[in-house]
């Protein structure tokens, strides 16, 4: 399965977006979504947008990995991280 | 968080193929949902697995359902068809042609992207075929799907102005042919009696290599129409009928004719006590979620998926590339290139050739 990050656009750039998140920066190509407005949130999966996101879900996403990251780190209590991903939409 | 990639490294002597290993750092990912109540891992999955999110949520529900209900079940999902029908039309529409300096139908692919992720029943609206129709295959994808001879098939890709002949000719004319291929055991259309006995327990040690009665398998557009007349004829052209396979796939997704395997199709089924297995069939393969609950707690969760079988180290890749002739590192570069795009990782990859310029 294949993971994506959830991504913050900075800077549009016709069918390019400069976007940030977990401490990434990246040029998205923006082909599956179609124009973004700095501000929006996207999914972001090999260099493509993939999907757009509002701040909830983006939230959400990113609690999810970071649920994962202290898995693989080996840390069980990662609790706090669910409460934000399991809160009702 | 570092979503892991495929690293394939080939060793060419003597103007071959002499040599291919594939690693994966993927990360377990599934092991995140352990320890969580069912209710949480079915919300966390399409979440965190977005890529192809429509089928892990069906997976992770039909797997819990399984549980609940006992029962088996069989039915289309066409959340999933659309999706796969996206990935399709990608592929199709603007990697293919890139790969094969043709020009891609960005604008197109976007518009049709749109229109199904906001409605799957457009799948199998008439606005749909008649785009492939129009703009894709050159003629009604029904009558399209007909061209089930070779020869028709050859008179299509050699004289249609459409944009899916002239990628099948030129692909052809790229040296694609190939006499003496290694054979790819394909994954078959898979009951639940058979997966049932075959696979008592799913474990994340076969989630990182699967395989089908002791053989890596191959899974997909093509695993799943193999026996095809076309395809079959197209045997000693491993990435043409990769290609093509992925079109009929398309085409026949627009008819709406789901009674073939096609993606979409989701199996779901109760193992043991407590144990409960989903099969959906999505644009990159076979993707299988076991769910194991114990006290209404996640107590094993496995996620195999379609990556795992299709670049599995003794898998397709090296039984489609080793002993290939190559004339050039290029020319290298070019056919493990295209061959890794005929089987479609949903994971970042990397290729490496070691070129040893023949004496």
């Amino acid at each position: 399965m294949c993971l994506g990050i959830p991504m913050r656009v900075m800077e549009c750039e016709g069918v390019f977006a400069w976007c940030e998140g977990r401490g990434r920066r990246e040029r998205l190509n923006l082909l599956w979504i179609g124009e973004v407005q700095p501000g929006e949130w996207v999914y972001a999966v090999l260099g493509q947008a993939r999907e757009r996101l509002d701040e909830q879900r983006a939230r959400q996403i990113d609690a999810g990995l970071d649920a994962l990251e202290a898995v693989l780190a080996g840390r069980t209590e990662f609790d706090p991280y669910f409460d934000d991903l399991l809160r009702p939409d | 968080m570092d979503p892991g990639k495929l690293e394939i490294r080939v060793r060419c002597a003597a103007g071959r193929i002499a040599a291919l290993t594939v690693a994966s750092s993927r990360p377990e990912a599934a092991r995140v949902l352990h320890g969580r109540s069912a209710a949480q891992a079915v919300t966390m999955v399409p979440q965190l697995f977005a890529l192809c999110g429509r089928a892990q949520g069906v997976a992770a529900m039909a797997a819990r359902a399984a549980i609940e209900e006992e029962a088996f079940a069989a039915r289309h999902d066409a959340g999933v068809a659309a999706e796969a029908a996206q990935e399709h039309l990608w592929r199709l529409l603007c990697a293919w042609p890139r790969e094969l300096d043709l020009a891609p139908q960005d604008a197109d692919f976007g518009r049709w992207r749109r229109i199904l992720a906001a409605d799957p029943s457009a799948l199998v609206g008439p606005d749909l075929r008649d785009f492939l129709a129009q703009r894709l295959l050159g003629m009604a994808p029904g009558a399209w799907l007909e061209l089930s001879r070779a020869e028709e098939f050859e008179a299509w890709c050699r004289n249609s102005p459409a944009p899916a002949a002239q990628l099948c000719r030129t692909l052809e004319g790229n040296g694609d042919s190939w006499n003496e291929p290694r054979p790819v055991v394909h994954l078959p259309a898979l009951d639940a009696t058979m997966v049932a006995d075959d696979w008592p327990v799913l474990s994340a040690a076969f989630a990182l290599r699967p395989q089908w009665r002791g053989r890596p398998s191959e899974t997909g557009a093509y695993a799943r129409r193999h026996e095809d007349p076309l395809l079959a004829a197209l045997a000693t052209r491993p990435l043409l009928a990769r290609l093509v396979a992925r079109l009929q796939e398309l085409a026949a997704l627009t008819r709406g004719d789901f009674a073939l395997p096609l993606p979409g199709a989701v199996m779901a089924f109760p193992l043991d006590k407590g144990r409960g297995r989903a099969l959906v069939e999505t644009a990159r393969g076979l993707l299988m979620h076991e769910l194991t609950l114990l006290d209404g707690r996640v107590a094993d969760y496995v996620i195999v998926a379609p990556t795992e079988w299709n670049f599995h180290p003794d898998g397709a890749l090296p039984a489609l590339l080793a002993g290939r002739a190559c004339a050039s590192e290029p020319q290298a570069a070019t056919l493990v290139r295209r061959t890794v795009l005929a089987l479609d990782p949903c994971v970042a990859h990397e290729i490496n050739i070691d070129w040893q310029a023949p004496p």
